[in-house]
């Protein structure tokens, strides 16, 4: 225990209040509005989302109790049982049962769906049994309300034999009581196994109990593990090695429990079951017990067989039409304001290098990036406003035959559509797969899904060379559609090569998804706007360290050694010279024969190279390539330039829409993301394991990358294009 | 002199940041759990805030 006084002591503490350190476990059933709960409690800005499984890693926060305490809270994964059945759900058992280097909570809050109650009363009696002080914070009372359900606290304090706080956490309704109760618990007695035993049951898990406890455990601790073991298949999962020493106990217990008439594997879920089913009929009245609700009406339609898949495709066009035409006049203003900063800032500066650096370097290649923000807020927008309606599992649900006809695991969908934001936290959501290679196959396939940092290499190349026309009768632009299908190039390749990998290195069987579909609400936009202004200055500040560093560098490279230019030479062929003299060109000019067969030049080849360092470094490495030694032209936008830019040796056009395309096609495959290659190391099991499944999703990808880019540009050469 | 002097720093700093960036993301990668690494641009949302009453 953390607590720097007695707890439970039943008595007032003698230390001072402001002195005491109280360390609280928040837990619950997925979807409850733990983090939600969280961040209302701790001011701090946890992801939440109107899903099963946002949260897939312990999270710690700060607070003051009433009377000034020190109180930390601890933010776990959902859990529907206190079971390690995949990785997230261990992390909410290790916080709870201080295993791991975790330090034993002083206080468990847990956060019931008043909507769901009997459902997530099978955690709580799991919880009182452990014997540590718990509050039950009955969340989305709210809701349960507008649905015609109403819980009678009161009577659901007598019946757990703990404080039960009814709360609205997204309002922060109830969180001045929840504070209290938090502290208060600590005065009451411990908590205790809310229903009893059978006499036979009792006598069949005492020598396991008694083994237990000999073991190190706690008495409440050995009587809930006794009665959990009896269901379990494999002991090592909860006990390690001495699962073995165990086994015959249990065994044993199993045969006593059979031979009194019960099944074992079943019985502790008919205990609880039975146990909470009574509680709900006590103390829960639902006026429209067996009525529709509004969302079963509205999943008549967006589950439907026909008409879901086909509205789905219909949100997707609509978010990428979105994406490109409604962003765009914000993205007109940035470009507008960053040059004329460049040009104002160039006219302060005296001629010289310095110039070059800030003007060329700096503004040229971080101005390039930054004026994709708008694109960035508008993505994050639309998928904060999918999530936080409840549409999010339902396109899980509906793509759930699709996932299994290629191996994958239902809730593999989750994580693949948050790559669409970033893997790195997509790979970490896999947490929630049970089967391990359910799980690698989904994490192997996840970078695929095209992140945020692609949005400005597509949006760069759709501007430059893919025409504002509109197609399909009028209702959509060619540069939308061209978006949405780099996208689904993308999601059809992970699909594709999940279905390898599940037929091959990763094969097993495909296990049916149980998924929770929570309510429809209307987005809250206070919660959306905020995600949306978290991710971008999470943008910005990648703009500010990553994009800006990469960016005086490459200047630096691209301007030295300098190269003394013949009188007479025109600007645009003396600028190229001094290019290729550089350092960045002669390491473009290694690198260009690698990429010359998929129509890409030197400068696209060292720009390819800094993007791994971040995906958008490609944007800036291009901005500053071509700002340089143009300082004091008027700014002209990175996408005109690349439209424009003439080959000094053959007087045509420098690019065209097929090198364009090929290069898109080259982003949507490759992996260029250190951060990605670090997770996966960790989460596919760190070690040689992990570095070796690291290594296997790097080349696979840079390959893929590589002959689809040589297959679209050389394709397309011999169909005509140039 | 001077306007070389400040370049170089300007450019020495910026190289140590991208280096001392791909040493957190290997030393991430060989964490034993927790978060995604500092500057991923999609890190945890979760930074420790001041304590809230």
């Amino acid at each position: 225990m953390s607590t720097s006084f007695a707890p439970h002591s039943g008595s007032t503490a003698p230390v001072e209040a402001s002195q005491r350190r109280i360390r609280v476990a928040l837990v619950g059933n997925p979807n409850t509005g733990k983090s939600t709960l969280f961040n209302a409690l701790t001011g701090m800005r946890q992801r939440v989302g109107n899903f099963a499984g946002v949260t897939v890693e312990r999270v710690e926060g700060a607070m003051r109790g009433t009377h000034g305490e020190r109180i930390t809270v601890v933010d776990v994964p959902g859990c529907y049982a206190l079971s390690p059945a995949s990785p997230d759900e261990e992390i909410a058992l290790g916080v709870l049962r201080g295993t791991g280097g975790e330090p034993l909570p002083d206080v468990v809050v847990v956060v019931a769906d008043a909507l769901h109650l009997e459902r997530n009363l099978y955690l709580v009696s799991q919880v009182l049994e452990l014997g540590i002080p718990t509050v039950v914070a009955l969340n989305q009372v709210d809701a349960a309300a507008a649905a015609g359900v109403e819980v009678d606290a009161v009577a659901l304090i007598h019946e757990l034999g703990a404080p039960v706080v009814p709360t609205v956490a997204t309002r922060g309704e109830g969180l001045d009581v929840l504070r209290k109760a938090m502290v208060s618990v600590l005065n009451l007695p411990l908590p205790v196994r809310p229903f009893t035993l059978t006499d036979e049951i009792r006598d069949a898990v005492a020598p396991l109990c008694e083994t237990l406890v000999a073991q190190g455990s706690t008495a409440a601790v050995a009587a809930h593990d006794a009665l959990r073991l009896l269901a379990v298949p494999k002991l090592e999962s909860w006990y390690g090695a001495s699962g073995a020493m165990i086994a015959p106990m249990v065994d044993e217990a199993r045969i006593a429990i059979a031979a009194a008439g019960l099944n074992p594997r079943s019985l502790e879920a008919e205990l609880r079951y039975g146990w909470s089913s009574g509680v709900v009929g006590r103390t829960v009245i639902n006026h429209n017990a067996g009525a529709r609700t509004t969302s079963d009406r509205i999943d008549a339609v967006v589950l439907h067989r026909v008409w879901g898949p086909i509205l789905f495709i219909a949100v997707m066009v609509l978010v990428f039409q979105g994406i490109f035409t409604w962003a765009t006049p914000a993205m007109d203003g940035v470009e507008w304001a960053v040059a004329r900063i460049g040009d104002a800032v160039g006219s302060l500066l005296p001629p010289g290098d310095l110039r070059g650096l800030i003007v060329d370097g700096v503004i040229g290649g971080v101005g390039s990036v930054l004026v994709f923000l708008p694109q960035i807020a508008m993505l994050f927008l639309f998928i904060g406003l999918l999530e936080d309606s409840g549409y999010m599992a339902r396109a899980a649900y509906l793509m759930d035959r699709l996932m299994r006809r290629v191996g994958l695991h239902g809730k593999s969908f989750i994580p693949m559509i948050s790559g669409f934001a970033c893997a790195v936290p997509a790979i970490m959501a896999t947490r929630t797969i049970e089967e391990r290679k359910d799980r690698l196959a989904t994490i192997m396939v996840v970078p695929l899904m095209s992140c945020s940092a692609r949005l400005p290499v597509y949006t760069l190349l759709i501007g430059a060379f893919v025409p504002p026309v509109a197609v399909l009768g009028g209702l959509f632009s060619l540069q939308g559609v061209t978006m949405l299908l780099m996208y689904l190039l993308g999601t059809v390749t992970a699909l594709l090569v999940a279905a390898v990998f599940k037929r091959t290195l990763l094969r097993g069987p495909v296990r049916p998804m149980i998924l929770e579909m929570p309510a429809y609400r209307l987005p809250n936009l206070r919660t959306t706007l905020t995600n949306v202004w978290h991710r971008a200055q999470m943008f910005l500040r990648r703009a500010g360290t990553v994009i800006l560093s990469c960016s005086v560098v490459l200047w630096a490279l691209a301007t030295y050694p300098k190269t003394s230019v013949p009188s007479g030479m025109s600007e645009a062929r003396a600028h190229e010279l001094q290019l290729e003299n550089s350092a960045l060109g002669h390491v473009g000019k290694v690198i260009e024969p690698l990429v010359q067969p998929l129509g890409f030049d030197w400068k696209i080849g060292v720009s390819i190279a800094a993007s791994f360092a971040a995906r958008e470094v490609f944007v800036s490495t291009m901005g500053t390539i071509y700002g340089v030694g143009k300082a004091d032209e008027t700014s002209m936008a990175l996408r005109e330039r690349l439209r424009s830019e003439v080959n000094p040796r053959t007087g045509g056009l420098q690019y065209s829409p097929l090198i364009a395309l090929s290069l898109m096609v080259f982003y949507v495959y490759a992996l260029m993301c250190i951060s990605t290659v670090a997770v996966t190391v960790r989460e596919a099991g760190g070690g040689r394991i992990g570095w070796g499944w690291a290594v296997v999703q790097f080349v696979y990808m840079l390959g893929l990358a590589y002959f689809a880019a040589l297959a679209v540009y050389q394709g397309g050469r011999v169909l005509g294009f140039q | 002199m001077l306007q070389q002097l400040i370049i170089a720093a300007i450019v020495l700093g910026a190289a140590t940041f991208i280096v001392r960036r791909v040493w957190a993301a290997v030393a991430a990668a060989r964490a034993p759990k927790g978060g995604c690494g500092s500057g991923c641009g999609c890190a945890s949302t979760a930074q420790p805030t001041q304590d809230r009453v």
